[in-house]
């Protein structure tokens, strides 16, 4: 991210309603968003061009989110790209997975608007 | 650059009496600053709800017959996120037990939990109606 260009984000969620709300509330704050329908094409997007953080969603088919976590990881070793996850999965359960996958983040659905952004600022500024 | 943990608290009331105050909170939180873009977006998840619930429920329903219950469970998982993300917590909470029944195999607990389901789908539905028909127009 230069210091001039919005931070681009991608967007992880195999749900096109609830991918398409969290890149709503993200370009509402002048951030760049690339929706993935899933953990291949999000592998894809974060292999093709700049990913500043990602947002990630847990259930998703084939590739789940932990997994697409830990491999966005490996491809972002090089630099330190927050990865968030989001789920409606009880907490207790999700959270310390989401942690072990390397995820620097982690929200509970419903994902507020305000908790998302200013989450996201605040990893994006560490 | 450490690499730190940030948790913030979870969100969403689980009583039944501020549903309807819940929905209306999160529609007009979806439709942010009512941009053309978000009218479209808000439009098509409220009016929408119906269909997407009656879609994932066949799917349940299919996936329950072929013993598929990894789909079963994704289908409940994401009529959960919907309800969620609409501001229906309750039906939230009884898509989680309708899940918990569909991954422990126990058939007639699913069969009442899908019953109550499909009743707090239709009162959502209503209340989803209501906020719809406050809803800008679509751009043209």
């Amino acid at each position: 991210m230069t210091p001039d260009a919005p931070p681009r984000i991608l967007v992880v969620d195999d749900d096109e309603d609830q991918a398409d709300t969290i890149a709503a509330f993200l370009r509402s704050a002048g951030m760049t968003v690339v929706v993935a329908g899933s953990g291949h094409a999000a592998l894809r997007e974060a292999t093709s061009g700049w990913v500043d953080a990602a947002v990630v969603d847990v259930v998703m088919p084939d590739v789940d989110g932990w997994r697409t976590c830990g491999r966005l990881r490996d491809l972002f070793a090089s630099r330190d790209v927050p990865v968030l996850m989001m789920t409606s999965l009880p907490p207790g359960d999700a959270l310390p997975r989401s942690f072990a996958e390397g995820a620097t983040g982690h929200l509970s659905k419903p994902v507020r608007r305000s908790v998302l952004l200013s989450t996201l600022r605040q990893l994006l500024h560490r | 650059m450490s690499r730190r943990p940030v948790r913030p608290p979870s969100t969403g009331s689980s009583d039944p009496a501020d549903v309807a105050g819940t929905v209306h909170d999160r529609v007009a939180e979806i439709l942010g600053a009512g941009t053309p873009a978000d009218v479209v977006l808000a439009r098509r998840m409220v009016l929408g709800f119906p269909a997407k619930a009656e879609r994932l429920l066949g799917e349940l329903d299919g996936a329950v017959e072929t013993g598929a219950r990894g789909d079963a469970v994704r289908a409940v998982h994401t009529l959960k996120g919907t309800a969620l993300n609409l501001g229906l917590p309750v039906l939230a909470e009884a898509c989680q037990a309708l899940e918990d029944a569909v991954v422990a195999d126990r058939t007639a607990s699913a069969l009442d939990r899908r019953t109550r389901v499909l009743e707090l789908v239709a009162a959502g539905s209503e209340l989803l109606d209501r906020e719809g028909r406050a809803l800008p127009e679509p751009p043209p």
